[in-house]
């Protein structure tokens, strides 16, 4: 009875035990999973420098993260451990395997279905993203996205919702482009690639559209998912001799300054090999904007979006109410996309400063730490 | 009439290293077939009979652990919706058991490199509610799980409440 009892009080502390986890930890965590991470979208990623004790405290985080095929890809065949958890990452490898085929099924019938209706698709992110990967198992995805003419979203949205399309999740509006990016639809159609798919062809976004537009997705989410960041990286070491580095990062401010971070990003924690012409454009990050991945990471891993922990936490603790509020508050990452605003190191007092505003409401601040949805906007 | 076993069609089937892997869209499903289940596998075609399936296992099982590999199989994919109804008999599939295979291959047959059929359940990664743009108010639960349900014949209500996983992101 007794070794039950402080069983469950051993439960009771591993559960509560993330949510007051330390930041030290959670950056040597984001470090760890960023370090095996690193090249591991190579067909030969190279060899990993992290210890068995390390890679076993960071893979239940990555095994709920789609990094998890590609963890596994760069664990296999290592022969100085055995690592426990890796299998459960190859059955990812073999699921995502075969749901791509699915997915590839997927997208040749919604293309036949948008041409019947005289709507050219062009496509990105999703496959457009995993033919990059040596196997599209690599890069799992769900959603389709595709970008069609000004004026046909609504259209192609019918011509989808009406036809026989298995519950495919399509999605026509995607804020990096019709919000944070200024080409227009005929340029960007121009410059579009005509690639073999399937048993046809799809159209998909310019290499340098496409890796402006993956960048700002990602820092849209704060890279709250790692596999963004390889997504950064697969495409920047895709980019031949003929890649527009100039009409990639564009003119608009502060659009080009993140496109700059994004890329510094992939190549400080993923070791991505930027091209040298590239090397102008990319910009110095700020100092907390690692960290601030880092606990992205962690917290989306831990967490996901069930904000639930913020009731429990304050019912355990009522004390507990500010640090609470501060864990809820928009991240300075997507805080800075939303002000349009660049990625500095301004950007944690400017927080700082519109926390204050917010803290002194306290209808706003009840709000913020109880409210399912994470805080959306700052006054 | 029921011993013409055939896979049904709209199934989506990947090779992948030696294994067999197999979607199944209506349930969102995919199994992972080793090698002698998926030899098995590839002779159900609808045509070629239980009997004529077990003549055709490798050479290297006696005829009667032959037989009993192919019913072993065919229950795993009678019992995970994988064949075409009709196309066999429930009853065909289901008398033995893989542990009462392994008992009669016994240590010879496994030291002679005998795999038996082995198909394995593999559910969805849940990961992703936490990474998905479009499904902010989803609440994310578990990690992702493998189960291995047929290796030790759990019941099939261990798997209930699972069915809709899917992957979003």
């Amino acid at each position: 009875m007794k070794t039950t009892k402080s069983n469950s009080k051993r439960e009771l502390v591993a559960r509560k035990a993330p949510s007051h986890e330390s930041s030290v930890d959670a950056q040597h965590l984001g470090r760890t999973i960023a370090c095996v991470l690193a090249g591991s979208w190579r067909p030969k990623p190279p060899s990993l420098a992290a210890s068995v004790d390390d890679i076993e405290r960071v893979l239940p985080l990555v095994a709920r993260t789609h990094a998890a095929a590609l963890f596994w890809w760069r664990l296999r065949g290592r022969t100085d451990g055995k690592i426990s958890g890796l299998e459960s990452l190859r059955d990812t490898y073999r699921y995502n395997a075969v749901y791509a085929e699915h997915q590839e099924a997927r997208l040749a019938s919604l293309v036949r279905l948008l041409r019947a209706a005289a709507i050219e698709p062009v496509l990105l992110k999703g496959w457009n993203l995993a033919r990059r990967y040596p196997s599209t198992a690599l890069r799992p995805y769900e959603d389709i996205d595709f970008i069609v003419r000004d004026g046909d979203a609504s259209r192609a949205e019918r011509v989808v919702a009406e036809g026989d399309t298995s519950g495919a999740v399509v999605d026509f509006v995607h804020e990096e482009i019709s919000r944070f990016d200024a080409a227009e639809w005929d340029d960007m159609f121009a410059r579009s690639d005509r690639v073999t798919f399937a048993d046809g062809h799809v159209r998909v976004l310019s290499a340098e559209d496409h890796l402006r537009a993956v960048a700002i997705h990602g820092l849209k989410h704060s890279f709250r998912n790692p596999l963004w960041l390889c997504d950064i990286a697969v495409s920047v070491e895709a980019a031949g001799d003929d890649f527009d580095w100039a009409r990639c990062f564009g003119t608009l401010h502060p659009q080009s300054q993140w496109i700059g971070c994004a890329i510094g990003l992939a190549r400080e924690l993923l070791d991505c090999n930027v091209p040298p012409r590239a090397e102008p454009y990319v910009s110095a990050l700020p100092r907390w904007l690692i960290p601030a991945v880092f606990g992205m990471w962690i917290r989306a891993a831990r967490h996901g979006l069930d904000e639930r922990w913020a009731v429990r936490e304050f019912l355990a603790s009522p004390a507990s109410l500010g640090s609470i509020v501060a864990r809820r508050w928009p991240d300075p990452i997507s805080e800075a996309l939303r002000r349009n605003i660049p990625l500095s190191e301004k950007n944690p007092w400017q927080r700082r400063l519109h926390a204050l505003a917010f803290m002194l409401s306290p209808k706003r601040l009840s709000a913020a730490a109880f409210r399912k949805k994470a805080v959306r906007s700052v006054p | 009439m029921f011993d013409r076993p055939r896979v049904r069609r709209e199934l989506i089937v990947k090779e992948l290293a030696g294994e067999l892997l197999v979607y199944d869209e209506v349930s969102t499903k995919a199994f992972c077939l080793n090698e002698s289940a998926a030899v098995v596998w590839a002779m159900c075609d609808g045509k070629t009979t239980l009997a004529e399936m077990a003549g055709r296992m490798p050479s290297t099982l006696d005829a009667a652990i032959g037989a009993d590999c192919v019913a072993l199989a065919i229950a795993r994919f009678h019992e995970d919706g994988l064949l075409e109804p009709g196309s066999v008999e429930p009853i065909v599939a289901v008398e033995v058991t893989r542990a009462e295979l392994l008992a009669r291959v016994g240590r010879a047959g496994l030291a002679a490199g005998i795999a038996l059929p082995l198909v394995v359940s593999i559910v969805a990664p849940t990961a992703a509610k936490a990474y998905g743009t479009r499904h902010e108010d989803d609440n994310h639960e578990e990690a992702p799980e493998v189960e291995h349900l047929h290796e030790d014949r759990r019941p099939r209500e261990h798997n209930r409440g699972r069915e809709n996983d899917k992957i979003e992101f």
